[in-house]
C-alpha cells in the first residue's frame, strides 16, 4: 500500500466542523423563517408539517447543488446523515415553535 | 454579505410582514363577519395573493441566505498581501485536500507540535542577544 492511498482516509476534522456548522446555520434560519410563512398562511396539522418537509428538503438539495457542485462526500462524511437526519428534530422543533406562534399572533 | 443578498433579505422580509399584516386583517374581517351575519366564513380562504406573497417572500429570503455565503477567501501570512481563493464555499474534508488551503497561504496549523516552542529556552534566548546587543554596540565603538 503507498503512503497517497494510506493516508486518503484521514479526513481534516476542522474541515468537517466548518462545513457542518455553515449548514447548521442555514437549516436554523430557514426553518424559522419557513414557520413564519405556515403561520401567515394559518396552515393546521398535515399541512404545516408537509410545508416543513419540503421546505427541510428543498433547503437541503439547493444546499447540494449551489454549495457542494453535486459532490458532498468531498464536503461531508456522511452526507444524508450529516444534512438531513442529524438536524431533523432540532429544525423541527424551530419550524414548529416559530409556526405556532406567528399562528396564534395572526390567528 | 454580499449587496445582493442584502438588497433580497430586505425585499423578503418586507414581503412577509406585508403577508402577514395581510393576512391578520383579513382574519380580524373574518371574525367580524361571522359576528354580525349568516355568510358562510369557513368557505372563505386565505386571498390567493397573500399566499403568493408569502411563497415569494420565503424564497428570496432562502436564497438570501444562501447568498450571504461568499467563496472561502484567504490572506496569505508571507508575500503580497492578496486575497487568494479556491472558488469553494466548503472545505473539503479529505487531510490531503485540506492541507492545500495551509499551504496556500503559508500557514503550519501543527507549528506548535513541529517548532516545540514550549521547549525553547526563553532565559539563554534572551541572554543570547543581550549578548549581541553588547558586542554589537562595542564594535561600533570601535569603528
Amino acid at each position: 500500500m503507498s503512503s497517497s492511498e494510506a493516508f486518503a482516509d484521514i479526513k481534516s476534522p476542522v474541515s468537517i466542523e466548518f462545513n457542518r456548522k455553515v449548514i447548521l446555520r442555514i437549516q436554523d434560519i430557514t426553518s424559522l423563517v419557513y414557520g413564519c410563512g405556515a403561520g401567515i398562511l394559518q396552515l393546521e396539522s398535515l399541512q404545516g408539517f408537509g410545508l416543513f418537509a419540503i421546505s427541510y428538503i428543498s433547503v437541503a438539495f439547493v444546499f447540494f447543488a449551489w454549495f457542494c457542485h453535486f459532490q458532498p462526500g468531498k464536503y461531508f462524511q456522511s452526507p444524508v446523515q450529516e444534512v438531513l437526519i442529524d438536524s431533523l428534530f432540532r429544525e423541527l422543533a424551530g419550524f414548529v415553535m416559530a409556526w405556532t406562534f406567528v399562528y396564534a399572533l395572526l390567528g | 454579505m454580499s449587496i445582493i443578498s442584502k438588497v433580497l433579505l430586505i425585499v423578503a422580509l418586507a414581503q412577509l410582514f406585508h403577508s402577514g399584516f395581510s393576512s391578520y386583517e383579513f382574519h380580524q374581517l373574518k371574525k367580524q363577519l361571522a359576528a354580525g351575519s349568516s355568510v358562510a366564513i369557513d368557505q372563505i380562504s386565505l386571498p390567493k395573493d397573500i399566499r403568493l406573497e408569502v411563497l415569494s417572500g420565503l424564497i428570496l429570503f432562502t436564497f438570501s441566505v444562501f447568498m450571504s455565503f461568499g467563496k472561502l477567501t484567504y490572506l496569505p501570512l508571507s508575500g503580497k498581501p492578496v486575497l487568494l481563493s479556491q472558488h469553494e464555499y466548503l472545505k473539503e474534508i479529505d487531510m490531503n485536500r485540506a492541507t492545500m488551503t495551509n499551504n496556500l497561504i503559508g500557514s503550519d496549523p501543527y507549528g506548535e507540535i513541529t517548532y516545540t516552542p514550549n521547549f525553547v529556552d526563553v532565559h539563554a534566548k534572551r541572554k543570547e542577544l543581550k549578548q549581541w546587543l553588547n558586542d554589537r554596540e562595542s564594535h561600533d565603538k570601535v569603528n
